[in-house]
């Protein structure tokens, strides 16, 4: 038992010693381990290992920071970032290289990586971060730049003996992936509007305006119009907005309808343009002023707001001046200017008025001229003011400035004594009552544009003046005997229309005496009775004329034309005669009073 | 004989004296405007009133005027506010009267014919020895005095002011206020006023966009009376120019009607422009405001109430 016990310690002893210089050798001849057992000492066998450079692995892929995506690229000029994070197993730093290829890039020792062929094809690369903390990468999109750039974001170390990179790169996920896109700015390269324009017009401003950008579809382009150049990048500022385009592919245009009234002057427009990613147009057209111009216009005058007034502004026309022109009538009407009543140096827009003042019967064509000027019915604001002293002028107050349109102006003139009356219900009150008295105004403004001659919607009447003189004071028979009497009769008075009617007169008078106005008692022998005054329309025989009586008297058909001549007034003559009754004895300053009353002819007899 | 040739003698010398003297060729001058005091529309007791102006051609010295009415059966109805003598005083070149005509309730109806004269005369009369001469003007009246009721006006004049354009307040829209002037003469013989005044307000196109008529009514004139009256009218429309076509009624027909220019201003463009109250607003914001006014009144009602019947419990 023993011996056979012997026997197997021996052959496992064998075994092991075997099995130990095989592997010995295998160690010592194995390619893949640089130990070098040669120079072990047979009898010390040290050992020795040399563990190479890893590269660093992602933790987090890389991505863009900020979403650059056809729904929100990346202007030109602005910046593309790039995060992603990497752990090194041996702590070092690493670098996120953003490349532009996926070849793979060359690390470089204790330095930044290089994409494979060079900066041109990087985009960037972060700085040497810390391993196992975000690093970040930037890239400033150039204007230059396509839209779609790819992207292939790489880790490197920077190992001084055998930088690494990993050989997986990363192109991001969902709206961060690869590629980034670059927004440019449009073109924006005419701006102008139609105007000039009329108040309440519309302007429309045209753009020559376009976006290259195609990808993830056409970008569009929006113009804005603002009151100042104050645009902020999306809106205009506090000067105000004319208008703002739809976005379009190309040519945006816009319009505003002008207010009314608006001042006839240059209105400062400025363009903008910005694509539909809110990036603007630089340069050319943008931010140039387009300048609207409003025309002048002609100014109007509504027919119903021409009033033609007496002094008193109330009732008829009432002259009051015999053989004169009576003052201060007036017509008032409102003015409308589109340009409104203030014009862009805060003057008045409405500069002159010009009016005519007519018998209805001569109507408007009829009293424009000069040479139409008849004091009797036309008052042509054409003649000179030597002729017609009319004066027009702006009501102070009337225009309460530039968003005004309306003033009221005011002509003041006068009119001859003999202005044709037009009052009364008959032929035999006036000629013409049928009539009445019409203004027509013409205002013109500070350039000059005039509004159409316009009638007033309704008159005023001029009213009957009953006026007239008599050439004396006294009516004087000369030197008469008792029963000596004048015949025919032939002193006379002569009785003149010095308002615009035909005149008659109503005649009565008193007895003479010399004790005057007491004759009482009557005498035969010192009073001449009244009836002893005689008078007549022409110098007839003394008996054939009328006998004076006391009041009320006798109407005298005299018939006074009215009188159309400012400078000859119409007139006629009463004849007188007297006859001193034989019975009278007494001699003496003989005193009288006779009256004349005037009265309005009829018509018919003017 | 002999005594009647000396006298005789006397009396042609006195007349060649007269006659020296009564050469004074002055021109004297007189008129009146408008020479009538007419109105065929009178009724009882109507009052009607004629300024008229009297004249004088150089007036240098005071002068006597003596006013006789002679108007056969209607005498005592006229009257004249200066009286039937005053003083022309020197340098007053016009006079003016007031004629006034008074219609007693009991008078036949039909027409008043006749006149009224106004004499003027020198305060010392006539120079000894000559004749001399007084002037007058005749004002002839005819008056008709007629059974019926006339109610007429004329519009003698339209304006419209300028405006500022309405508010906002909450849901309340105040609109703006235009005032609308007529110069109008009551042509008729009972007080009377436009029953209504409409406005038509259009753009620069010509397009309506706004009808209007007047809120409250119009001060009524008085028989045969001239005075202006003011017709307000509320509008929504913004601040701008634009057209209004106006007409003016009495009753349902229009008496007066034309264009005219509204100009309606930016709020705060006016000093002192006083726009529409409560009474402006539309009736749905009328509506809405008595409603929330009902309602506070009957939250604090209930809330009184509550309060009572509180304090009365714990008592």
């Amino acid at each position: 038992m023993n011996e056979r016990k012997a026997g197997k310690i021996t052959i496992s002893v064998v075994l092991v010693s075997a099995i130990i210089f095989v592997s010995a050798m295998a160690i010592r001849f194995s390619p893949f381990v640089p130990v070098h057992l040669s120079s072990v000492n047979a009898d010390t066998a040290t050992t020795s290992v040399t563990v190479v450079n890893t590269p660093p692995n992602w933790s987090v892929d890389a991505q863009e920071y900020v979403v650059s995506s056809t729904s929100t690229p990346t202007n030109a000029s602005s910046t593309v970032t790039w995060v992603g994070t990497a752990i090194d197993d041996n702590s070092e730093n690493y670098y996120l290289l953003l490349c532009k290829t996926t070849s793979t890039p060359t690390a470089n020792a204790s330095a930044a990586p290089t994409c494979a062929g060079g900066a041109s094809n990087q985009w960037g690369v972060s700085p040497s971060t810390i391993s196992s903390i975000q690093a970040t990468t930037t890239y400033i999109a150039k204007v230059t730049d396509v839209e779609a750039n790819d992207w292939y974001a790489w880790i490197c170390d920077g190992n001084p003996a055998n930088p690494r990179c990993n050989t997986t790169y990363k192109t991001g996920t969902g709206n961060t992936a690869s590629p980034f896109v670059v927004n440019h700015r449009p073109a924006f390269t005419s701006f102008v509007d139609d105007s000039p324009k009329n108040p309440g017009d519309t302007v429309t401003w045209t753009s020559v305006s376009s976006d290259a950008d195609v990808y993830g579809g056409q970008d569009l382009v929006t113009l804005y119009v603002c009151k100042a150049s104050d645009f902020n990048g999306t809106a205009c500022g506090a000067g105000g907005t004319y208008c703002t385009s739809s976005a379009t592919s190309s040519n945006p245009t816009c319009n505003f309808a002008l207010e009314n009234p608006k001042q006839d002057t240059n209105y400062s427009a400025y363009g903008y343009v910005i694509d539909n990613h809110n990036f603007a147009a630089l340069g050319g057209s943008h931010g140039s002023d387009s300048s609207i111009t409003i025309s002048n216009v002609a100014p109007s005058i509504a027919s119903s707001s021409i009033q033609l007034l007496d002094t008193d502004e109330a009732g008829g026309l009432t002259l009051t001046s015999p053989s004169a022109q009576t003052s201060g009538f007036k017509v008032k009407l409102t003015v409308t200017d589109n340009n409104s009543c203030q014009n862009a140096s805060a003057g008045q827009e409405i500069a002159s008025a010009l009016v005519n003042v007519y018998r209805s019967g001569i109507g408007q064509a009829g009293c424009q001229t000069s040479g139409n000027y008849n004091a009797n019915n036309c008052y042509a604001g054409a003649v000179s003011t030597s002729t017609w002293n009319v004066s027009c002028t702006q009501d102070g107050g009337s225009c309460s400035g530039g968003s005004d349109s309306t003033a009221t102006w005011t002509c003041t003139f006068p009119l001859w004594f003999l202005a044709d009356p037009t009052d009364g219900s008959s032929l035999t009150d006036s000629t013409w009552f049928a009539e009445n008295w019409l203004p027509s105004v013409r205002v013109t403004d500070d350039n000059t544009a005039t509004s159409t001659l316009t009638e007033a919607s309704s008159g005023n009447e001029v009213l009957s003046f009953m006026a007239y003189t008599l050439n004396t004071s006294q009516i004087s028979y000369g030197s008469l005997e008792p029963g000596q009497r004048n015949d025919p009769v032939s002193q006379t008075t002569l009785f003149s229309a010095t308002g615009n009617v035909g005149l008659d007169q109503t005649l009565y008078g008193n007895d003479m005496c010399t004790t005057y106005p007491s004759c009482n008692p009557v005498s035969t022998t010192s009073t001449i009775p009244k009836g002893k005054q005689h008078y007549a329309t022409s110098g007839l025989a003394y008996a054939s004329a009328i006998a004076l009586i006391v009041d009320p008297g006798a109407e005298l058909e005299l018939n006074v034309l009215k009188t159309t001549s400012t400078s000859t007034p119409a007139n006629a003559n009463t004849f007188w005669g007297i006859e001193i009754p034989s019975s009278i004895t007494l001699a003496g300053d003989y005193t009288g009073q006779n009256t004349f009353i005037g009265i309005k002819g009829e018509a018919q007899s003017w | 004989m002999t005594r009647t040739k000396i006298e005789c003698t006397r009396i042609i010398f006195l007349f060649v004296f007269g006659v020296i003297f009564a050469t004074n060729t002055a021109l004297a001058g007189f008129g009146i405007t408008p020479p009538y005091v007419k109105n065929d529309g009178l009724t009882k007791s109507s009052h009607y009133e004629q300024k008229i102006v009297l004249v004088r051609g150089d007036p240098v010295e005071d002068l006597r005027a003596k006013i006789t009415v002679n108007v056969p059966g209607a005498d005592e109805w006229i009257s004249v506010d200066r009286g039937l003598e005053f003083m022309l005083p020197k340098g007053e070149q016009q006079t003016p009267i007031v004629v006034s005509v008074d219609v007693p309730k009991k008078v036949k109806f039909g027409e008043y014919k006749g006149n009224i004269r106004v004499v003027i005369s020198p305060l010392g009369g006539p120079q000894a020895g000559t004749v001399g001469v007084v002037l007058g003007a005749q004002i002839d009246v005819v008056l008709n005095i007629i059974d019926k009721q006339v109610a007429t006006f004329r519009v003698w004049t339209v304006n419209i002011s300028d405006l500022e354009e309405g508010r906002k307040v909450a849901w309340m829209d105040f609109p703006g206020k235009i005032r609308f002037t007529m110069q109008i003469e009551n042509s008729g013989n009972v007080a009377i006023a436009p029953s209504r005044v409409e406005f038509e307000i259009r753009d620069s196109q010509g397009n309506v966009i706004e009808k209007t008529q007047n809120t409250g009514s119009i001060k009524k004139l008085q028989p045969f009376e001239v005075k202006q009256v003011i017709a307000e009218l509320p509008t929504w429309v913004k601040a701008g120019n634009y057209t209004v076509g106006y007409k003016i009624y009495n009753k349902e027909e229009v008496v007066h009607s034309g264009d005219l220019s509204l100009s309606i201003l930016p709020r705060g463009s006016l000093p002192g422009y006083l726009g529409y109250g409560v009474l402006g607003l539309s009736v749905g914001d009328l509506g809405v405001l008595i409603l929330i006014i009902g309602a506070a009144l009957l939250t604090l009602g209930v809330g009184i109430r509550w309060v009572i019947l509180h304090v009365r419990i714990r008592q």
